[in-house]
């Protein structure tokens, strides 16, 4: 209902559509005609030509003003980035254990089992000598120190303290591997004062140890106590192992934190000839690739010392990679990005301000570590950890450095955009033109043009242009920074030095130009040349000619995008009669008429039929200026088979033929307007 | 004395000539008819199912109505002939069909004057009056440059499903007996649409430039069957009353209530007056931007429409109305009636005639004025004592001179009585 209300192509069917009833489609159907204004326009020679090529001056009069590029060069015909990664696997190559205590005692009831009958007493205690061997006692270590670890490099410190109230003549002591029974340690000790100690020292290079020990005190001998002594079963001969300065080949264990991997290095970038010393990014990443196989979470740090951003120093490119633990037998991967954009990136090395000078080369900074987890992980030097790293899709904003010497040939063939809607017979007052180079590199360049030439591809014709302005070879130097300045050079041509008015009453559609450039011919200026991302050698035709002219048949067409269909319920509109009132307020005849294309380009009809309908010039004074604006009206009959081509247009190209009355040269003022009305009648299809 | 005229003289002549009986015998034959006060009460059940719909219109013929039933072109002569008429047009459409289930045999509240009755059924109504102006600019376009006015037009629509039951009150050992029913439905309103114009609507211009005066309001909203929207509450109140053997009076009030929307209604308004002179266009290469034209021609349409979407509304649904006065005499039955339809359409003056022709057949034959004109005609058919059927045909006068007259319509229904 309410989308039946809601048509609004034909404005008066609003008021009819609150009437009627429901949308739906259409199956009784009668034809209504409306008529209707459609559109109206106050259009100047902007519309035909653009404004921003027009330009008024002090007596209203127009000059035509048209830019147009000949050739553009870029940065990137100059500096080459290419991603660079760098793989790097590596093994750990050093894993410590904290350094850990354990204590504990063999007591006298577990030596002499008779003295627990005994306990709390005070008698005398006889001389022992008793073989142990057979008494063996488990010593768990795994919680205080790892469940099993084969080391590198490390000790073991064995302190015995003897805690019962007689001398310990001699004391035999050994420390077993349970698992496979490997001595650890087998140490003898004389003489230990009773509430004394005794510490030995064995290496565990080599060794490898289970979380489970066995000591044994092979032999004690005792010697009597002289007078009584208090008897405590419980006391005996103490022992405190400590772990130290420990490196393993393997282990299971609580891992302290500790650097697995220390890389510092230069890598230098080939940058295609061009020697960078520094760059700033416009965009790029860090990009790191890791995978693992270390049963604990490694963090990775990567770092550019020699960068910064938004040239902060302390803010240099720094990121930070967590990878966690590999599943026992598989590996973890983790691939990170990571924004480049805003920093500074010096391509000096390690020490920028230090001699041997160096160029595209990056100093970095690579560690792998782990940190303390609390959880028990198996770790070993086999362990190794694949990762690739570097710069990729970098994109400076500014490189300096020495960009090498180029050679470019230009031989182009451009049309002329301007031009190309336009076709006939013109001939023109006055013009100039000149040949603009402006350079925004920070590098120097020699030119050598060899042809400027310009093609009317409609009549084959080609007009080279000649001038005495214009010099073999010259030089365009390089723009300035701090502050930036671009270089310009100009070369003028107007009629008298030379044949630039033949050359644009050729109406070129097409220049064709051919020259040739030599980039940095005399070497850089000490590694200072410079590039930004927007610089540019653009050369430019830069033309200007008062907008007076005589005209035989001048034609403009502009060719749109166009969609009939796309008008609400447009496809109800049967037929239809179109009008357009102009009123020219220029003193040249026009006769127009819109070309319907299809979406290829192919012509579908035309809105008027052959003979295309004109419109008066304006009324022309003595001084040449239309005095008074005269209105045409032109009639466009579109019967219903005209009207389905229409709607299967897809393009329309507006054509517009200029002749100026007796072929004179007529100056064209900015007061100067077309009125444009556009109206018709049309058979619509209403339905319910 | 025009061709309708003669045709419904015609009918009344011919219908007292037939057989009639005396009135007691005549309704024995129709205990279906459990609201007729001409019958005593019986203790029955009654399934009844009734369909009616009928198209009317003032100043719009039957040849411009058949193609929008039939889907075909209308043609211009046709539309030429409607419209050479300066007076609003109008067209009234409604359709009802109700099944209703009554049990006359089993009390209500333990009170033997009161039974119940349950009752579901689709009810709409549609009506337009249009300008004539209106009607010009939609079905002939503005071909003159003469002022086209739409004030006081008018267009609103209601379609609504309704379920509910009531109570059916009868007292019949009284010198005038009469009936009573009272129901309560849940009903939900699936289509409403409301537009009223009001002064200073026009158009009027040409092919350089138009002005057009809105001052309007409308509103629309749907649901969908069986959902939670459109819902609300219903009634109706019937009563019938025998006077004497001879007369009698009835009224009843149908099909009223109000429903809800929620957030489904569109609402639009405007209140101005708006020139036209084309779409503006500041440069040519403008025409190229997509929708650049159909953005301009909104701005233009848009304070037309003031619209505003995803709206609640409550709407009243104004009763079905109707009353009247029922005189036998030898020659049959008179019956004078007034009828509303509930929508702004002017009520209708109804002059019915009927007598049985046997006595199982009552024919009907019914002229309307004033709100719309029409000729029906309707029979009442007691198959056996369980079955009864009732079928009639509108717009008889319409459909015999469909250049002159506009409207059609027709129902049916049948009962069974246990």
């Amino acid at each position: 209902m309410n989308k039946r209300l809601s048509s609004k192509l034909l404005t008066p069917l609003l008021l009819a559509s609150l009437i009627w009833g429901c949308k739906r489609e259409l199956s009784t159907n009668w034809d209504a005609e409306y008529a209707l204004p459609i559109a109206h326009a106050e259009m100047d020679l902007g519309d035909l030509v653009g404004d921003s090529l027009l330009v008024k001056k002090g007596d209203n009069s127009l000059d035509l003003v048209y830019n147009y590029q000949l050739a553009v060069d870029s940065i990137n015909k100059y500096l080459e980035v290419p991603d660079t990664l760098q793989n790097k696997s590596v093994t750990l190559s050093k894993i410590v254990l904290d350094n850990r205590t354990l204590s504990d005692t063999i007591t006298l009831g577990q030596i002499y089992p008779l003295s627990k009958l005994l306990d709390g007493q005070t008698q005398t205690l006889p001389a022992f000598d008793q073989d142990g061997s057979n008494n063996k006692q488990e010593i768990d270590v795994t919680k205080q120190f790892f469940k099993q670890a084969k080391f590198k490099d490390g000790y073991i410190d064995m302190t015995l303290s003897n805690d019962l109230p007689v001398e310990a003549e001699k004391i035999v002591f050994q420390l077993l591997n349970k698992g496979d029974n490997a001595i650890i340690v087998y140490d003898s000790f004389l003489n230990v004062l009773p509430h004394t100690s005794v510490k030995t020292t064995k290496s565990l290079a080599g060794k490898k140890i289970d979380g489970v020990l066995i000591g044994i005190v092979k032999r004690i001998k005792t010697k009597a106590s002289t007078t009584p002594v208090l008897i405590d079963s419980k006391k005996g001969i103490r022992l405190d192992l400590e772990i130290r300065d420990l490196e393993i080949e393997y282990a299971t264990a609580i891992f302290p934190a500790q650097n697995l991997v220390d890389e510092n290095q230069e890598v230098q970038y080939n940058l295609g000839g061009a020697e960078i010393t520094y760059m700033e990014l416009n965009s790029g990443y860090v990009v790191m690739e890791v995978f693992s196989n270390v049963q604990e979470e490694i963090i990775l740090d990567y770092k550019i010392p020699n960068s910064m951003k938004n040239f902060d120093k302390s803010n240099y490119v720094r990121q930070t990679v967590k990878v966690p633990p590999a599943v026992k037998g598989s590996f973890s991967k983790v691939v990170k990005k990571f924004p480049l954009d805003g920093y500074q990136i010096f391509y000096r090395g390690k020490t920028p301000d230090l001699p041997p000078f160096k160029f595209n080369t990056v100093y970095s900074e690579f560690t792998a570590r782990i940190e303390y987890s609390g959880v028990e992980r198996t770790l070993s030097l086999k362990d190794s950890v694949y990762v690739r790293f570097g710069l990729t899709d970098i994109k400076p904003k500014l490189a300096i450095g020495d960009f090498g010497i180029h050679f470019f040939n230009f031989d182009e063939k451009k049309p002329v955009k301007f031009f190309e809607n336009v076709k006939g017979n013109i001939s023109l007052e006055d013009v100039t033109m000149n040949l603009f180079f402006k350079n925004t590199f920070g590098i120097q360049a020699d030119m050598t043009i060899d042809n400027i030439t310009g093609v009317n591809t409609r009549t084959n014709n080609a007009v080279k242009l000649i001038s005495s302005a214009l010099p073999p070879t010259f030089t365009i130097d390089r723009a300035k920074n701090n502050p930036f300045i671009p270089y310009v050079y100009a070369i003028p041509f107007n009629k008298s030095n030379s044949n630039i008015k033949q050359f644009l009453e050729n109406i070129p559609d097409r220049v064709d130009s051919k020259f040739s450039m030599e980039v940095r011919k005399r070497g850089s200026q000490d590694y200072t040349d410079f590039v930004f991302d927007t610089s540019k050698l653009v050369v430019n035709l830069q033309l200007q000619m008062p907008v007076q002219f005589g005209s035989d048949g001048l034609e403009l067409s502009q060719l749109q995008a166009f969609n009939f269909m796309s008008f609400k319920n447009s496809d109800r509109i049967k037929s239809g009669v179109l009008k357009l009132d102009i009123t020219n307020g220029y003193p040249f005849e026009a006769s127009c008429n819109i070309e319907f294309l299809d979406e290829q380009g192919v012509l579908l009809t035309t809105l008027y039929d052959a003979v295309a309908q004109t419109v008066l010039p304006g009324i022309i004074d003595a001084n040449d200026m239309v005095s008074q604006p005269v209105q045409s009206q032109l009639f466009a009959d579109i019967p219903a088979s005209k009207m389905q081509k229409i709607k299967l247009a897809k393009k329309i190209r507006i054509k517009t033929k200029f002749n100026t009355p007796g072929g004179n040269r007529y100056k064209i003022y900015s007061t100067y307007k077309f009125g444009v009305k556009l109206k018709g009648n049309f058979v619509y299809e209403q339905g319910f | 004395m025009n061709k309708a005229f003669k045709l419904l003289l015609a009918i009344l002549i011919s219908l007292p000539g037939l057989a009639q009986n005396s009135d007691s015998t005549q309704w024995n034959k129709f205990s279906n008819l459990f609201d007729n006060p001409y019958k005593k009460f019986e203790a029955v059940e009654i399934i009844s199912f009734q369909s009616s719909r009928t198209l009317s219109s003032n100043r719009i013929s039957n040849d411009f109505i058949y193609p929008f039933i039939l889907g075909k072109n209308l043609d211009k002569k046709t539309i030429d002939r409607n419209l050479d008429n300066s007076k609003n047009k109008q067209f009234n459409s409604e359709s009802d069909q109700e099944l209703r289930y009554i049990n006359l045999k089993k009390n209500a509240f333990k009170n033997k004057t009161l039974n119940w009755y349950i009752k579901g059924g689709v009810h709409s109504r549609t009506y337009v009056n249009a300008s004539n102006d209106a009607a010009r600019l939609i079905f002939k376009g503005n071909t003159d440059t003469t002022k086209y006015q739409f004030n006081n037009s008018t267009y609103s629509n209601l379609k609504m499903n309704k379920f509910g039951g009531g109570i059916y009150h009868h007292v019949d050992k009284t010198a005038k007996p009469y009936n009573l029913s009272l129901g309560l439905f849940i009903l939900q309103a699936l289509n409403y649409g409301d537009i009223n114009t009001y002064k200073n609507n026009y158009l009027h211009g040409n092919e350089d430039s138009f002005r057009v005066g809105v001052n309007y309001d409308a509103a629309f909203a749907n649901a969908n069957a069986f959902s939670s929207n459109g819902l609300g509450l219903g009634g109706e109140l019937l009563f019938n009353q025998k006077l004497s053997t001879d007369k009698t009076w009835g009224f009843s009030l149908q099909n009223l209530g109000f429903a809800h929307f929620k957030n489904t209604a569109a609402t639009y308004s405007a209140n101005g007056q708006y020139k036209f002179d084309g779409v503006f266009i500041p440069e040519i290469g403008r025409l190229g931007e997509p929708d650049y034209f159909q953005t301009k021609l909104d701005s233009f349409t848009n304070p037309l429409n003031n619209i505003k979407e995803h709206q609640s509304q409550l709407i009243l649904i104004a009763p079905v109305s109707f009353i009247y006065y029922t005189l036998r005499l030898s020659s049959g039955y008179y019956q004078f009636t007034l009828r509303h339809s509930g929508t702004k359409a002017l009520p209708v003056a109804e002059f019915r005639y009927f007598k049985f022709i046997k006595p199982s057949l009552l024919f009907g034959v019914t002229a309307g004025a004033v709100g719309q004109h029409y000729l029906n005609t309707d029979i009442h058919w007691a198959i056996n004592r369980h079955w009864f059927f009732q079928a009639g045909v509108y717009h008889l006068e319409a459909l015999a001179l469909p250049k002159t007259f506009g409207g059609l319509g027709g129902k049916y229904g049948l009962q069974f009585v246990f």
